[in-house]
């Protein structure tokens, strides 16, 4: 059957041995060996030049310190869990630093995992699998090593089919149409699936709490973290702002987050393309006014428009829907919504609405600014515990 | 709905100027006031667009060509743009750009269509004469196919069919060359000026590189060449305007070769390469240089986005376009080679927005 497959392209290490990598050995939860490397990663991504340009990566340095991870450690105290096996990621076309989280959940499981990365360019992409292979290189990550693969292959080969076939869980990234494929292909019968949506996020801010201009940046500088990383376009990054109550500082707030927009640079294509959405969503008469078009677009849209048709491309776009009352969110809260971020609201309140059965979207509600900060438990999913396997003692 | 006739007497007023002989101060006043008329023209009579330029310049005139509002040209792709009803309509023209993408949808009364034909006449004479030449058209016969719609290659070809004679294609189907065809063709017309149309692509890879490997030769040292359609290809393979003139030259003895810059959503109002290699804004057109991170207008010398206006399109809102195309100014009525207007370079597409992310839309 091997003999049949195209070829397959380590990313990590000089050669992919499938034989070695399957007799590798697995390792205990939370491992001091994982934790080492972890360890090492955080401070390479947190020092290195190049790497500390991208915002992207210096979150993901922070994620990994020690601190963080022993605070993620504390919901499996008390448990008995052994590793799954061998775990198989399907890492987005277009690599960010997302996949590498629900990597490093697994691997602090303790399973074997192979990653696969699309041969795509990409500049953090080159720079995550050159730190990764520095470490591996080091011979206190030996066993690590042969137990973690970066590997590649082209979509259309039979390599999915067959490594589906032997794995013990696969991690899929990708969105609707890449799970379909990859769910289509057959896996053992214990086998088991994360897989990771298309999913849209929403934010809420509360036009009450803006009493000087020092509220109004602190919100607006929180959103722009939200939603400038990945230009806007991972899952959890809010595109639709539901404005509740005073009105009268809207256009404050979205000219604080177009400040911070010119302050960075975009790709040159950004603006093009925000005219275009725009236009498009004008000449249908859905756009009922524009707070911003500039740096950032920000618009109102009409009342009756279904915000689930539109297909919203990131690239700094807030869709503003000036909401009534709170009571009113539950109707535009598809099971597309992924994350809700609020500002000045409490919790208690935001949650009496959401707790609606009926609702079928929403698997986090965090506060504006943390959007992005990714948790074991994400998108529905606790990756820890079905990553590993828990046993029972009485 | 007809042309209303503000407009159309606005329009043969700008007729009556010569191309590339009108100086900025009066052409722009003509120009604007045409622009001016179209805008409000297709305000009255497409649905989309008048919801598009809802808080623009509705209802007041722009003082100046870079104060007009301006469409996204991939809008064309994305919604049915029309100033005309259906039984109006007299041809779609459809272009697809790079292949794989969703074409435009260009729709041509017979006024529009007829403007084009006069306008390209008006700009072609300035460049090969009033005289039909024999013409050797770089593309093969089943480019132009019969029927309703109509593909931008197909509508080039027969747009600049109109200038010769004796229309001989060099192409076969399969993209090799006809060489019976080129023979007769050669023996018949070898020391007279005959006119090459092709897409500067298609002349490159499919007619002078086989001319190389073939061992026919031909010398046309009368010829004309023109040729369109984008140098990305080309600039893939590393080959500049120079090395394609130089190469044409050593193949086929021509040395009058005008590349044009023109696009499916505004046929017509063509921009020509001059003998010094700057493209040219006949008086029916012009263009502005936007920044790419601004839309700003760029002083000239910068590179950024192009928008092109036209003079021309009645039936759909194609009359200034904000393109996804890069380029730069280089001067207003002082190019060496003594022509009036706005002349520019292309220096290639705006880079495709990335998709990142969890989500992978690539398909």
């Amino acid at each position: 059957m091997i003999d049949k497959l195209d070829p397959i392209h380590s990313l990590s290490h000089e050669r992919f041995d499938l034989d070695e990598f399957f007799d590798s050995s697995l390792f205990p939860t939370y491992a001091q060996q994982t934790l080492s490397f972890a360890r090492a990663m955080s401070r390479h991504l947190l020092t290195d030049l190049a790497c500390k340009q991208y915002p992207e990566l210096v979150s993901l340095g922070f994620w990994l310190r020690d601190a963080n991870l022993f605070h993620f450690e504390k919901k499996i105290k008390g448990k008995y869990l052994k590793p799954l096996g061998s775990v198989l990621h399907i890492t987005p076309n277009n690599v960010d630093t997302m996949f590498m989280y629900s990597w490093i959940c697994s691997l602090l499981m303790g399973n074997r995992n192979l990653v696969r990365v699309s041969t795509k360019e990409s500049r953090i992409k080159a720079l995550l699998l050159k730190a990764i292979k520095s470490q591996f290189s080091k011979s206190e990550f030996a066993a690590l090593s042969s137990a973690n693969q970066f590997i590649s292959y082209e979509k259309a080969s039979n390599w999915t089919t067959y490594l589906s076939a032997r794995v013990d869980a696969r991690v899929i990234w990708g969105g609707d149409e890449t799970v379909s494929e990859i769910r289509a292909a057959q896996t053992g019968v214990r086998c088991r699936d994360v897989s990771f949506a298309d999913r849209q996020s929403v934010a809420i801010v509360n036009g009450d709490m803006f009493t000087n201009s020092d509220t109004i940046d602190g919100v607006a500088e929180r959103l722009w973290r939200d939603t400038h990383p990945y230009e806007q376009q991972a899952c959890s990054s809010p595109r639709i702002i539901f404005w509740l109550g005073e009105l009268r500082h809207q256009r404050a707030f979205f000219e604080a987050v177009n400040t911070l927009a010119t302050a960075t640079s975009q790709q040159i294509y950004q603006r093009n393309e925000r005219l275009v959405l725009l236009q498009q969503l004008r000449s249908s008469g859905v756009v009922d006014s524009v707070i911003m078009d500039d740096a950032i677009t920000a618009m109102c849209l009409a009342q009756s428009f279904p915000l689930n048709k539109v297909n919203h491309p990131g690239y700094l776009q807030y869709f503003i829907v000036d909401l009534t009352a709170l009571e009113a969110l539950p109707s535009y809260l598809d099971e597309k919504v992924q994350t809700v971020t609020y500002a000045g609201i409490e919790v208690q309140r935001l949650l009496n609405v959401l707790s609606c059965p009926s609702i079928k979207g929403v698997d986090r509600v965090v506060p504006t600014g943390s959007a992005l900060t990714f948790s074991p438990v994400w998108d529905g999913y606790d990756l820890f515990s079905q990553l590993s396997r828990e046993i029972i003692l009485e | 709905m007809s042309v209303p006739t503000q407009y159309q007497d606005a329009f043969d007023a700008l007729m009556t100027l010569p191309p590339y002989d009108t100086p900025y101060n009066e052409k722009h006043p003509v120009l604007l006031n045409v622009l001016n008329l179209l805008h409000e023209h297709h305000v009255n009579t497409c649905s989309e667009y008048r919801n598009i330029m809802q808080t623009e310049v509705t209802g007041r005139d722009a003082d100046t060509i870079s104060s007009l509002p301006y469409l996204a040209v991939r809008l064309f792709k994305l919604l049915r743009l029309q100033s005309i009803g259906d039984d109006a309509i007299f041809r779609v023209l459809n272009s697809s750009g790079t292949t794989g993408q969703v074409p435009a949808y260009i729709p041509l009364d017979r006024d529009t269509s007829s403007r084009q034909s006069k306008v390209l006449v008006r700009i072609m004479q300035e460049w090969i004469g009033k005289q039909r030449l024999p013409m050797l058209i770089i593309d093969h016969p089943d480019a132009v196919k019969p029927g309703g719609q109509f593909s931008a290659r197909g509508a080039g070809i027969q747009g600049l069919s109109f200038f010769g004679r004796d229309h001989t294609y060099a192409l076969k189907p399969d993209m090799s060359l006809d060489i019976e065809a080129i023979k007769q063709f050669r023996d018949k017309y070898s020391d007279q000026p005959v006119l090459m149309f092709g897409f500067t692509f298609m002349v490159w890879a499919h007619f002078l590189d086989s001319l190389e490997k073939s061992d026919i030769s031909i010398s046309f040292p009368n010829g004309i060449l023109l040729h369109s359609g984008g140098w990305k290809k080309l600039e893939a393979q590393k080959v500049s305007n120079d090395a394609f003139k130089a190469r044409l030259h050593t193949l086929t003895a021509i040395t009058k070769v005008h590349n044009f810059y023109g696009m499916a959503e505004q046929v017509g109002s063509v921009f020509v390469e001059c003998e010094h290699g700057f493209l040219h804004a006949p008086v029916q057109s012009e263009i502005i240089v936007r920044d790419p991170f601004t839309l700003a207008v760029q002083p000239h010398g910068r590179q950024g986005l192009i928008q092109v206006m036209s003079a021309i399109p009645s039936s759909y809102p194609g009359h200034s376009i904000l393109t996804e195309d890069l380029g730069t100014i280089h001067g207003i009525d002082d190019c060496l080679c003594t022509r009036k207007g706005t002349y520019f370079s292309v220096s290639g597409r705006l880079p495709k927005a990335e998709v990142r992310g969890c989500s992978d839309t690539q398909k």
